[in-house]
């Protein structure tokens, strides 16, 4: 499929599911006639805030995905995978189990987002290995999701505690619209500064020595997608918690539909991701029997199964790993 | 115009060039021989400004490498490394327009370097004698004065080889400074300016001898 209709077609479905997302739900769009107060009020306090962030999560884990696997050369690295999703909500539920105001919570995201990147950087600086950055990324996702934990343990307030939980299984409803307003900001900030240094994805398709030899200065280039990447994740997680996989998912479906270079599916990565969290949110909404199943429940379990296809597919084909 | 003034170079504290002063000219294709892993990549790559473990001054133009910025440079020089690898599924085309937009020039570059057939083939899937042949045209897309090329011709076959040489040898009588790392030393007899052979921590002039059945050949 060429870009330009892959662009019809991926925001047409876009602008369909945003509509789909505003006027499905357990107040039905009939009852626009016969009670528009109720209906209007669930349109702007409910809907619209959830459709936004469903949009600003799903395009964030895109493209975040996208330019990680685009720098490491790798298809199977993700925000979520390496830990800086689980940095990013380590550090909001200690604000929060410390009683922090809810309005600062997005910022100690990025902050949390930024100081797992930058370890992750540091870690990685003598032995430049992709895989190895992989490999301590998921030791440390299980740390800072073990600390978490910790700090669930010893919360004093059990309602607060499963508050905190369900928020981490990931959710994209109850966020009031400001707070989503807000979050937009850092969000853009991080895809201006990420989608500004796509032409060193390309040129690192052949390794540091031919990106540096491009004139692209690879650790300059290392921090500033490190800054992107916490602008994007921090506000993300803080107001809908875990989404996993989409980061995983999105770009590498697009690889083999647009077979293009690693600059080419960064905004494509966006809209699909936000296209696959729209699809996951509207779901949940199906789906809910009693209570509501979270979204990263269900990124999870349709992304963890494809995460094993990926690496069981991988192993199989030895020379052309990545198509 | 490349000053290089005492250069020494060490890879992983391993010595590979002690001392070495010299100088080359706009035009001069210099041929780079040498044992295997005397150290022609850290050579080549120092010269590109990849290599940092390095004392002594490399001059483009009268500038210090170490001091330009790396925008500054890419536009001096072009490095092509011996063994490329692509870690995506990218064709021809694709790969070439990570470097240059233009089409017609994409075009006329890849009808004289004989690569139009494969604009749509997976670099993956490519012969190591076609990838040399995509990469010398990438290459040549960026209008760099300088070309630095590991091993290009290692993989063709003789008369692909030839073809090669005779190609880069008119690429220098244009003006550009080309190194070329080589094994073949009579086709660097042949077609370089220079043979420069690494060996013992030193880069010295192979002196021609006498002509050989190739160069008596019409």
């Amino acid at each position: 499929m060429n870009q330009s209709s892959f662009f019809i077609v991926i925001l047409i479905t876009l602008f369909s599911l945003v509509l789909a997302s505003l006027f499905v739900g357990n107040i039905p769009w009939q009852s626009l006639w016969a009670q528009t107060d109720v209906f209007l009020f669930a349109l702007t306090h409910l809907r619209l805030p959830r459709t936004l962030l469903a949009v600003l999560a799903g395009a964030g884990l895109g493209i975040t995905g996208a330019a990680l696997q685009g720098f490491l050369r790798n298809p199977l690295a993700d925000p979520g995978l390496i830990g800086v999703s689980s940095g990013a909500s380590l550090s909001a539920v200690l604000a929060l189990s410390l009683g922090f105001s809810l309005t600062t919570i997005p910022f100690l995201g990025i902050i949390g987002a930024l100081l797992t990147t930058l370890f992750l950087h540091q870690a990685i600086s003598k032995n430049k290995d992709t895989l190895r950055l992989i490999l301590v990324g998921l030791a440390l996702n299980s740390f800072l999701s073990a600390l978490t934990a910790l700090t669930l343990n010893f919360s004093k307030n059990p309602y607060k505690s499963l508050e905190i939980m369900f928020w981490l299984l990931g959710s994209f409803s109850d966020q009031p619209l400001d707070k989503v307003l807000w979050a937009i900001l850092p969000v853009i900030v991080g895809f201006y500064i990420i989608y500004r240094d796509r032409h060193a994805l390309d040129t690192l398709s052949f390794g540091e020595d031919f990106s540096h030899n491009m004139g692209h200065a690879i650790n300059i280039v290392q921090k500033k997608l490190i800054i992107g990447i916490a602008l994007i994740i921090g506000p993300i997680v803080s107001l809908g918690g875990i989404v996993g996989f989409v980061g995983l998912i999105a770009p590498h479906i697009l690889r083999q539909i647009l077979k293009t270079k690693p600059s080419d599916l960064l905004i494509p990565s966006a809209l699909s991701g936000a296209v696959l969290c729209l699809l996951a949110d509207i779901g949940v909404r199906f789906l809910s029997i009693g209570s509501e199943i979270k979204i990263g429940v269900v990124t999870s379990f349709l992304g963890a199964p494809f995460f094993l296809y990926l690496l069981l597919k991988k192993g199989k084909t030895k020379h052309d790993p990545y198509s | 115009m490349i000053h290089i003034h005492n250069l020494s170079l060490t890879i992983d504290q391993k010595n590979v060039l002690t001392d070495y002063t010299g100088s080359f000219m706009p035009g001069h294709f210099i041929g780079l021989t040498g044992p295997n892993g005397t150290g022609k990549t850290t050579f080549l790559r120092t010269l590109a400004g990849l290599h940092a473990s390095t004392t002594g001054t490399i001059l483009f133009n009268h500038k210090d490498i170490k001091k330009l910025h790396p925008k500054s440079l890419a536009q001096l020089c072009a490095y092509v490394p011996a063994e490329p690898v692509c870690h995506w599924p990218l064709t021809v085309t694709q790969i070439l327009s990570i470097v240059s937009n233009n089409k017609e020039e994409i075009e006329c570059l890849s009808k004289k370097m004989k690569i139009e057939t494969l604009r749509n083939q997976n670099f993956q899937t490519l012969s190591s004698g076609e990838k040399a042949r995509v990469l010398l045209v990438q290459a040549l897309l960026r209008k760099t004065p300088i070309l630095i090329l590991d091993e290009l011709t290692s993989h063709l076959d003789e008369s692909h080889t030839y073809e090669m040489m005779s190609y880069l040898k008119s690429l220098a009588i244009e003006g550009r400074t080309i190194f070329l790392s080589l094994h073949d030393i009579e086709e660097g007899y042949l077609h370089c300016d220079t043979l420069l052979h690494l060996c013992e921590y030193t880069l010295k002039p192979l002196k021609k001898k006498a002509p050989t059945l190739k160069e008596v050949r019409p």
